[in-house]
């Protein structure tokens, strides 16, 4: 099955998704936004 | 996803870029504003996987104009187009203006670099219960599956197009 053959309903569930795993990737910035990044994950 | 090389990132980006273990690639400027660029799987769209990918700083981080971070972004880009030959997609929705306008001045940023016309881009907007949100595409030209990843996605645009 192509997606060509989604139903509205599934693209808007899709849609949805796509906001959410967003959030979810701003979250995990959030979390460590004022890390000093280069100590932390790799020298400069 | 291919992993994306954090070597060849960094031979041309201006500003340091490291990996968190989480796979997020991490870059912070000379003002110290911390940049977080990450991807996330998706679903496929004309025969390829469409992977999300976000841009986040601090809120309310107002710095001077950096070029590098448009290069440093753009490095990173190109990077996930070297290891994979699938589909970017970026979205943002209209309850925050400024996203949107760091939408269009990211797609912007990768025009004004993109000199040999090596990506295509659209742009659409989809209704999901009443909010408005905006997805772009970015695919390479190159890409043999590029008509049909622009047809469906024009498909599921008509389909999302719909006011409620």
């Amino acid at each position: 099955m192509t997606m060509k053959c989604l139903s509205k309903e599934e693209w808007v569930k899709k849609c949805k998704q796509l906001l959410e795993h967003k959030t979810e990737m701003e979250e995990r910035f959030k979390a460590n936004a004022d890390t000093d990044i280069y100590s932390v994950f790799g020298k400069a | 996803m291919n992993n994306l090389s954090l070597i060849r990132i960094n031979k041309v980006s201006p500003y340091k870029v490291v990996k968190t273990p989480n796979g997020d690639l991490w870059f912070s400027t000379i003002y110290g504003v911390n940049y977080s660029i990450a991807f996330n799987e998706e679903f496929e769209l004309g025969g390829c996987m469409a992977y999300q990918f976000g841009i986040f700083n601090k809120d309310n981080c107002h710095t001077p104009y950096d070029a590098n971070i448009q290069t440093t972004i753009v490095a990173i880009i190109n990077e996930f187009f070297s290891a994979n030959h699938d589909v970017l997609l970026y979205v943002c929705d209209n309850k925050d203006r400024r996203e949107e306008a760091r939408n269009r001045l990211f797609l912007r940023w990768l025009k004004q670099e993109d000199k040999y016309g090596k990506y295509c881009f659209d742009t659409s907007s989809a209704f999901v219960e009443g909010q408005e949100i905006i997805v772009s595409i970015i695919v390479e030209r190159n890409n043999p599956q590029l008509q049909d990843i622009l047809n469906e996605f024009h498909v599921v645009s008509q389909v999302l197009g719909d006011k409620p």
